[in-house]
């Protein structure tokens, strides 16, 4: 038995103002026996001069890429344009409607007529005075957006998942350090607390040898190949711009509404939710450049789901139903020791035994890098010139995992990777995989 | 961990390369001819029935082959589109050189062109190379781009001739991609030709080749002609086409030469505001060694404020701790910014010789730097840090003491609790305070007899600040006897009744029935301001154990102030009594309104009635409105009991708020009284009169699962454990008719029953119109009448189902699921024929009250 009260003392009375207000729910709810309630705390304050605001322009503004600019579910609250120390001045995107609309919501916030508009996102990197971009344009851009931006001397904050290829993501992490270019792939469980005290603990020992991952990715296993019947192409879309390097076929809709199920835009499931979870996976292994070297898909008898392997002796599975049975969630993770396990989603944690969940990490111990809010970590790597926490290379690994989960579900049998030299071993029909020729004209 | 043993895993291997396929070749020949019309949008069984062939093809070379020569023979056809891009896909995987021709013919197709090149990539072999380097010369366009980047990819040295004169093209296109192709050959005669179109370039053009240069001569180092690749970073270097290729030839001549490039790194360091300053930066952090450290440090000092900052990051990042005095000595930096930044990194890279100035500065700065050097000293790594804290201790003036002790705190030195129960007793308030707060944390529940012989000898003013510690300390304790032994001893040894009253306090604060037990006993403790701490205690225990007590106090005291608080804490707790029906809880509240005369009194018994949605809690809160005291407060109490019972009794709820939608005293209240009344008005014939249990999960069972398995409202033999509860309605104003289980249980993966008792006046087929989400089941009369695993969003009449219903009481219950997002249900009776159906009444039921008092 606990008690929350304080030992303080407070008033008996009740204020017919207060009862009023709380009776009619105009308060914090219905009407409450007289409660004690903290004032949260401020962040600091204090504002950035314009001077030294760092100047972005947004491409790709669709849903997650506006939510981005002017703040909305699943990016840090407020967005870009709630930042002191950030100037949006320009959007791209090849949807008129989605440029529009996020030109009209940048300039509403701002109260000014400023943002530019831009349909080619070469002519947005071409300006001088941009710092910095989000690239929010779906996977099959990223690779060709990213590296163009690279080379424009530009920092960015990219989506995940960054690219449709281990090849291509390679590139990218190739690209940025050629060019000193400051990345954050968007998996922003890496700025949240219980995803990184998940994993100090594992990186401590709390839990013992670490023995299995259960990753808690839907789904099915496969990605849908692009068979829709043709439509005509509408008129606020430049589709052929929308494919960009990916295989030309004739519109459907349902292709630019959900481009995330199809193989020829991107990995499903297994890179969207995968490319967040596998990657707290890695983070807790300490395999950020690293990464498993056998991967073994459901063969319908003996291995029921898609299986890795790590050289340290760890088992990573996706496995939603087993993450479900023994956490409770079932999109999220779990970290099995030899001493405990540790569950964490967004944005609980979950620990056998339970008292771990309050373990005090040490100075001695292993820190993780830390980072609360996304953009924040991205715009203080722009200014330091440093590394932030999502940074490409760690993204490249994320993804290679994923990728690799893809390639032998679609082989149907087991392959193995070499995380050092980053390539297969042995196995050409692998090979065969591991990259995709873009159509022309976009290269890497 | 120990290191892999990959048996498990070649087990694997090897079952899946040595599964013997069963080849389903049967037809395939067949589904090859109708995949030749297949059009997008048709029927996709034919690209299943390819893929499955083709799987299972390559499983065995012979047949594999055959599969590609079969699929080749598509494209080779006057096969459509649609058809010939799903053989390029599907050859993907089993193509050889026998399939190149068929490929190759595809490359003069704007739209085909691309498919092709996906698989020619990847097919092995110098037939690909002659038969790409030949399209090369014939091809336009979009395909020609996509060809030359083939070549690329594949490191045809041999294209090299081939694509060195489209350097020169008009077309920037075409030239960029030969660029980009020559890079990736990893080649000094490709290199060479590059640099050739750099050097006699200007502009656009001179920029295009210059990445392709810089490309290149990456593509050379890692292949290992370093030299090449040096002679092209000194290049760009020496004559950059702009400011990002020059930084980006320092990157190459650092991977190239390593430390031996540090002069140039300390150069660009010092150009404040470009690429390549910010490039050197970046770089800083990569090279590795001592004596690199030890040169940037030296450096460090001679940078403008910009450099300094941007070194002190990157020097915090490589967490050498040699450069920590050079970080130091920016102590005295006349930026603020930069004292920050060195306070800051000192907690990254410094050690035990860091913390007295950080000591120094935690204890005599001001504002975030103070903070920044706490953070830091709760940073620093090694155990030789707690040691030099722990000796610091003992010989510092008591302001450093404090700062120590709290270091101690934020590193968790769990070493130094016996030193710090010693400085509990310090007379430097500073020390002691900080003491305490540490101890919060780290103390065991072993240290408390002696930390309670400290509370005791410290004066009542003082003793404030530590209660709360040695609440938390006890609350540690694995069993009761730990949690409230030492305490319980400290009582019965105390006669200060101050004290006593204290100690009743931290009592309460930590629970247990050995401390409600005494709290109890000591409500007659001949001390009042004994009796009025346990009082205090008592009234805040977070069960309803103690209701009779209270009510006891408010009965018989004749302190108001006594009577205030029992009276206050014996409302909270009818409220707390879960199992407790509305009906019981307003008989409880009547139990002390002859003795709640006061108008903080009636306040109180308004504010609880308010949270009781009864019948019987409407009747009585309108006793009060002929109370001028507290008319305005019972008008409101009015409106919100009223929120909560118009589904279950609209027009008893309707007539208690008419009267207040016109003439309540406060405005706020007209107007939530009539949007409850309009709300109502919008019911329409949907029944809402409903009781909900509560919400049920079980490990690992989805949605889907939980739809079939029982929980207590379907098993006899535990529908007497379920409480349930009136359904809050009409929480919607666009969906009045909602019975929102989201907004009162949310979550996913989740079951919930709702029932209610239908009353008919004759014996009669009714149809039950059913919206749900996501699943819902159906029973009457205790019987299953409908089922429908689904997932969907709620609409009034997705399900239609005829009932029989008898004449009288009928019994309907619902069992909702969630899957994601909404969880709802809707419902109501028609005719057969549809319309309105006369003649049946809703209340929620009463039967199972009289069983089981827990229910309404």
């Amino acid at each position: 038995m606990k008690h929350s009260h304080s030992a303080k003392t407070h008033s008996d009375g009740l204020s017919r103002r207060t009862f009023i207000k709380q009776a009619v729910g105009v308060g914090a709810g219905a009407i409450a026996f007289p409660h004690i309630v903290r004032a949260s705390v401020l962040g600091r304050s204090g504002r950035t001069a314009p001077s030294s605001r760092i100047v972005m322009g947004a491409i790709g503004v669709g849903g997650q890429g506006t939510r981005h600019v002017v703040g909305g579910i699943w990016t840090p609250s407020g967005g870009l344009v709630g930042r002191d120390d950030v100037q949006v001045v320009a959007v791209c995107d090849v949807n008129a409607h989605n440029r529009n609309n996020a030109q009209n919501l940048v300039n509403q916030r701002y109260g000014n007529k400023d943002c530019a508009a831009y349909n080619d996102f070469r002519e947005l990197l071409a300006r001088d005075d941009i710092d910095a971009v989000l690239i929010a344009t779906g996977d099959r851009w990223y690779p060709v957006i990213a590296t163009a931006a690279a080379r424009a001397g530009k920092d960015m904050y990219c989506e995940k998942p960054i690219s449709v290829t281990i090849e291509e993501a390679i590139a990218m992490r190739e690209e940025m350090r050629r060019y000193g270019a400051v990345f954050q792939m968007g998996t922003q469980q890496r700025s949240s607390y219980s995803f990184r005290f998940a994993c100090e603990l594992v990186r401590n020992g709390y839990i013992g040898d670490v023995k299995e991952v259960v990753v808690g990715v839907g789904g099915p296993p496969s990605v849908r190949d692009c068979r829709l019947p043709a439509q005509p192409v509408p008129d606020w879309l430049d589709y052929d711009m929308w494919l960009g390097p990916a295989p030309w076929r004739p519109y459907n809709a349902d292709y630019v509404n959900g481009w995330m199920a199809f193989r020829d835009f991107s990995g499903g499931e297994m890179t969207n939710w995968g490319a967040h979870h596998f990657d707290i996976a890695q983070w807790g292994l300490g395999m950020d450049n690293s990464g498993p070297v056998g991967i073994v898909p459901p063969n319908g008898k003996d291995v029921k789901v898609l299986t890795y392997h790590y050289a340290t002796g760890a088992v990573m599975t996706r496995d939603p139903d087993r993450l479900r049975q023994e956490s409770g969630q079932d999109n999220g993770l779990m970290f099995v020791g030899t001493k405990g396990k540790v569950a964490v989603w967004r944005y609980e944690l979950k620990t056998w035994p339970d008292n771990l969940s309050r373990q005090k990490i040490g100075p001695n111990e292993i820190h993780l890098h830390v980072a609360d809010n996304h953009h924040t970590d991205f715009l203080n790597a722009v200014r330091t010139r440093s590394h932030p926490g999502s940074d490409i290379a760690i993204g490249a690994r994320t993804l290679t995992v994923c990728h690799l989960g893809n390639i032998a579900y679609e082989l149907g049998r087991p392959v193995r990777w070499n995380p050092k030299q980053e390539h297969f071993v042995n196995d050409p029909e692998a090979d065969r995989l591991f990259s995709r020729q873009m159509r022309g004209p976009w290269h890497l | 961990m120990k290191p892999i043993t990959l048996v498990g895993l070649s087990c694997c291997l090897a079952l899946g390369l040595c599964s013997s396929p069963v080849l389903a070749q049967a037809d395939h020949t067949a589904s090859l001819n109708q995949l030749k019309t297949y059009h997008f949008g048709g029927d996709q069984a034919v690209l299943e029935t390819v893929a499955q062939w083709v799987n299972e093809a390559r499983q065995n070379p012979d047949t594999q082959r055959q599969a590609a020569r079969e699929l080749a023979q598509v494209l080779q056809s006057d096969a459509s589109f649609d058809a010939k891009q799903w053989v390029c896909r599907q050859l993907t995987l089993v193509a050889g050189e026998e399939q190149v021709p068929a490929l190759v013919g595809l490359l003069h197709d704007e739209a085909l062109a691309h498919y092709a090149l996906m698989v020619l990539e990847h097919i092995p072999g110098k037939t690909v190379d002659d038969a790409l380097q030949h399209e090369l010369t014939t091809s336009t366009s979009r395909p020609q781009l996509e060809i030359i980047n083939t070549l690329g990819e594949r490191r045809d040295v041999a294209a090299i001739d081939a694509l060195a004169p489209l350097l020169g093209s008009t077309d920037a296109a075409v030239a960029e991609a030969a660029a980009s192709a020559l890079a990736k050959m990893g080649d000094a005669r490709a290199e060479g030709s590059l640099r050739q179109a750099y050097e006699g370039a200007t502009g656009d053009r001179r920029l295009l080749y210059g990445r392709a240069l810089l490309r290149g001569a990456d593509r050379l180092r890692v292949v290992g002609d370093a030299p090449s690749a040096l002679t092209t970073y000194e290049l760009l270097e020496r004559n950059p086409a702009n400011a990002e290729l020059n930084a980006a030839s320092l990157r190459g001549m650092v991977q190239v030469n390593g430390a031996k490039a540090l002069p140039l790194l300390l150069d660009a360091l010092a150009q404040d505001g470009s690429p390549v300053q910010a490039m050197a930066v970046s770089l800083v952090r990569e090279i590795s060694g001592h004596d690199v450290t030890q040169k940037l440090a030296e450096r460090l000092p001679k940078l403008t404020t910009t450099g300094q900052l941007l070194l002190i990051a990157a020097l915090r990042d490589r967490g050498d701790g040699m450069a920590a005095p050079a970080v130091m000595g920016l102590f005295r930096s006349p930026d603020a910014n930069v004292r920050m930044a060195a306070v800051d990194t000192l907690g990254a890279i410094g050690d035990a010789a860091t913390v007295p100035l950080l000591l120094q500065i935690a204890t005599t700065g001001q504002g975030e730097q103070r903070e920044a050097a706490r953070t830091s000293l709760a940073r620093l790594r090694g155990q030789a840090v707690d040691n030099k804290l722990l000796s610091l201790l003992n010989q510092a003036p008591p302001s450093s003491k404090a700062e120590i002790i709290s270091s101690l705190g934020q590193r968790h030195v769990i070493a130094a609790v016996p030193k710090l129960v010693q400085e509990a007793r310090s007379p430097q308030p500073a020390v002691s305070v900080a003491s305490w707060r540490v101890l919060r944390d780290m103390g065991q529940p072993s240290d408390l007899p002696t930390l309670l012989n400290i509370v005791a000898t410290k004066p009542a003013e003082e003793r404030s600040g530590v209660l709360d510690a040695v609440a938390e300390i006890a609350r540690r304790g694995t069993d009761e006897n730990q949690r409230t032994g030492a305490i319980l001893t400290q009582l019965a040894k105390a006669n200060n009744p101050a004290l006593k009253a204290d100690l009743l306090t931290v009592l309460g604060q930590v629970g247990g029935s050995r401390a409600l037990t005494t709290l109890r006993k000591s409500l007659a403790d001949p001390a009042p301001e004994v009796r009025l701490a346990a009082l205090r205690r008592v009234a805040e225990w977070p069960t309803d154990e103690p209701l009779q007590d209270l009510l006891r106090i408010v009965r018989n005291t004749p302190d108001e102030k006594q009577r205030a608080i029992a009276l206050r804490g014996y409302i909270r707790m009818i409220g707390l009594g879960e199992q407790r029906s509305p009906e019981a809880s307003v008989a409880l509240l009547q139990q002390v309104s002859d003795l709640t005369k006061s108008l903080d009194s009636k306040r109180l018994v308004l504010a609880g009635l308010a949270h009781l949605k009864s019948q019987a809690a409407l009747d009585y809160a309108a006793t009060f409105l002929t109370d001028k005291s507290v008319q305005p407060e019972a008008e409101a109490t009015l409106v919100e009991i009223g929120q909560g019972t118009v589904g279950a009794w609209r027009d008893k709820t309707r007539a208690a708020l008419q009267p207040l939608a016109q003439g309540a005293t406060d405005e706020a209240v007209r107007k939530r009284a009539s949007e409850v009344l309009a709300l109502s008005d919008k019911f329409g014939d949907f029944i809402m009169a409903w009781q909900v249990s509560p919400a049920y999960q079980s490990a690992g069972a989805n949605w889907q699962k939980l739809f079939d398995m029982p929980f207590a409202p379907e098993q006899p033999e535990h529908q007497k454990e379920v409480s349930w509860r009136l359904m809050p309605v009409g929480t919607n104003a666009e969906q009045p008719w909602l019975l929102d289980l989201l907004a009162l249980w949310g979550g996913e993966q989740k079951v919930a029953y709702l029932r209610t008792e239908v009353w008919s006046d004759t014996a009669r087929d009714a149809v039950l119109e059913l919206g749900s989400d996501d699943g819902v089941k159906v029973w009457c009369n205790g019987q299953v009448v409908f089922a429908d695993n689904t997932q969907r969003a709620v609409a009034p009449g997705q399900d239609k189902v005829t009932v029989r219903l008898k004449p009288g009481s009928n019994q309907l219950m619902l069992k909702i699921t969630q899957n994601v997002l909404g969880w709802g249900a809707c419902a109501r009776f028609t005719n057969p024929d549809g319309s309105a159906v006369n003649g049946l009444r809703y209340t929620v039921p009463t039967d199972a009250s009289a069983a089981h008092p827990g229910a309404i």
